[in-house]
């Protein structure tokens, strides 16, 4: 179980690298068929703002915690791909922190083991990790970055 | 920041000009916090002196945008029917000659001429110092729900001209407007709209003028041109002092083409002075 | 300057106090075919403005009628009647990204809110990373991109 995020004067959780996150955990992204574009070069494939934050002074990219998930005895790939439709991507939290990204622990009521990934979020980092991704719950015929 | 307190003294200027309407507004991203709920306490910030309230359809979300030119000039209006939609509320002072129109993400102060009103036109001066009273009111308002300023991302002024006639005068609309010329056998009615790019000293495209002139008639039968010049565009920055300055650039724009586009025999009817 | 027949959208409080003639009115726009792109787009956008909160599996909002209407503004001064319909993806916070994926280049505009894009595009004939511009009101280069890649595309598959 993670320790408590660090919080601001409003109460919401502050970007921060969880020393409890390892390099090795899975940070898992869900992945909406609204995302999805049509390239002709590599066929279905996820559009580049599947890796976007958030907008507002805290805003993080919306991630889970694949441990967190698994310690509370569910299965991730089960908790990711609800409601049904969702698919989800997997990183290694290491991966992400490779391209200066942090990797943060934020509960919500209703999603306990969400976390946030902060950072610059450019065009070409998007892209990134679009490349360093891995289907987790993959979806029919698309791929990932092409 | 252009000083607004006192009329230009290089503007064309009309003793009585045919106006019979003139509108500013701005549009807003809808303010954080804010629900349909409370229109009624933006109501009560102006309520003492527009007392009477109507409801209307609500404006669409309106954007300048720059590149080629456009291959239509109707805009088709993206259908949004998700969720509840915001009236747009008039709140009427009681002549009926001037009111504030209010949406979520609007504010609009108009004057207009009214049967049986005084209709004298209060002139820009004193109408954009009303306005930005109103526009600071609301901000101040909506500071309440949450800390926050408007963020004003489109600025409107509208004139509408009314050059009226009597059904046996033999004029026509060439004895009005410069620009149009039909030569020996003038329409029965028509109606024509132009634009223009407004462009900064760099070149780049900062708003659009817009006039239009269309026949029509009034309710006693009198035959009218209805000419109508807007300009319309995003202040360089989202604040309320920038919005105002961009309204009384806009305001220059207008003036200045309506004297240009209008004749001398129009000009002597309408008393210039300048 | 252009010069044609429109019916204009104002804010007039004052327009019932006079009849103007029918033709004035019901005005037929210059052409009443709907560009290849615009009807398709018009769907896509009133779409996403429809989408539940929550439509990413976390708290994603539908995309705002703001974004939408400012993309239509936009895609209005860059795209000719014949250009290929974009494919709009929505972001978690109200934006949207306007694509245009072809065998010879990429086009991408994040629309993150009015007078707030930022424009990606690449080409063979560019680095790995493209080329990028953030822009506000004049979208004139867009208009250039979406020509160029449209270009690129006859001459490179009629030379196939």
């Amino acid at each position: 179980m993670l320790s408590p995020p660090p919080r601001d004067a409003h109460g919401d959780v502050r970007p921060h690298d969880h020393e409890g996150i390892s390099d090795g955990d899975g940070v898992i992204r869900r992945i909406s068929p609204q995302l999805i574009v049509d390239d002709p070069k590599t066929g279905r494939r996820l559009s580049s703002l599947a890796m976007t934050p958030s907008s507002g002074e805290n805003g993080g990219m919306s991630v889970n915690l694949q441990n967190e998930i698994e310690q509370a005895n569910i299965d991730a790939r089960a908790y990711v791909s609800s409601p049904p439709w969702l698919g989800a991507v997997r990183f290694e939290a290491g991966q992400l922190r490779a391209i200066e990204l942090i990797v943060g622990y934020d509960p919500l009521p209703g999603d306990p083991h969400h976390g946030e990934v902060w950072g610059n979020f450019s065009k070409g980092k998007k892209r990134q990790l679009l490349n360093i991704a891995n289907w987790f719950v993959a979806i029919d015929g698309v791929s990932i970055d092409g | 920041m252009i000083v607004t307190s006192d009329r230009s003294t290089d503007l064309p200027d009309f003793s009585t000009p045919p106006l019979n309407e003139v509108v500013l507004g701005v549009q807003f991203s809808t303010p954080k916090g804010y629900l349909q709920i409370h229109a009624g306490r933006v109501w009560e910030l102006y309520r003492s002196d527009y007392p009477e309230v109507q409801e209307h359809a609500p404006l669409p979300p309106n954007f300048e945008t720059f590149g080629i030119a456009h291959q239509r000039m109707s805009m088709p209006q993206i259908r949004f029917d998700s969720g509840g939609s915001h009236d747009r509320f008039w709140f009427v002072e009681p002549s009926g000659t001037e009111l504030i129109q209010f949406q979520q993400d609007r504010l609009l102060h108009n004057w207009r001429k009214v049967v049986g009103g005084n209709n004298t036109y209060p002139r820009y001066e004193a109408m954009v110092s009303r306005f930005k009273e109103e526009l600071v009111r609301l901000q101040e308002f909506m500071g309440t729900l949450s800390s926050q300023k408007l963020q004003i991302n489109q600025c409107e002024i509208s004139y509408i001209n009314h050059i009226v006639s009597k059904p046996n005068d033999d004029l026509s609309a060439s004895h009005w407007l410069r620009f149009l010329n039909f030569d020996d056998v003038p329409p029965n009615d028509f109606s024509v709209s132009a634009r223009e790019v407004i462009r900064g000293p760099d070149g780049s495209p900062r708003s659009r003028l817009t006039y239009e002139a269309s026949t029509g008639v009034l309710a006693n039968g009198d035959p009218l041109i209805a000419m109508t010049l807007a300009v319309r565009g995003a202040p360089p920055s989202g604040d309320i002092e920038s919005a105002i300055d961009f309204l009384s650039e806009g305001r220059r724009i207008i003036v200045t083409k309506f004297a240009k586009l209008t004749t001398e025999y129009a000009h002597k009817k309408w008393g210039r002075n300048q | 300057m252009n010069m044609q027949l429109r019916s204009g959208i104002y804010s007039q409080a004052n327009s019932g106090s006079v009849m103007t003639n029918v033709f004035s009115r019901r005005r037929a726009p210059v052409t009443d075919v709907m560009g290849y792109w615009r009807s398709a787009v018009l769907d896509r956008l009133e779409e996403l403005t429809r989408l539940n909160v929550g439509w990413d599996g976390y708290d994603g909002l539908p995309v705002s009628l703001e974004n939408a209407t400012f993309a239509l503004r936009m895609l209005e001064v860059t795209c000719r009647e014949d250009t290929i319909a974009p494919q709009i993806v929505p972001g978690p916070s109200g934006e949207l990204q306007i694509e245009w994926h072809t065998e010879f280049g990429d086009i991408e505009l994040l629309v993150r809110g009015p007078y707030s894009v930022h424009a990606w595009r690449h080409l063979p004939s560019l680095s790995a990373d493209g080329e990028e511009q953030e822009l506000t009101n004049d979208f004139l280069l867009v208009a250039r991109w979406i020509e160029e890649l449209s270009e690129l595309n006859i001459v490179i598959s009629a030379a196939a």
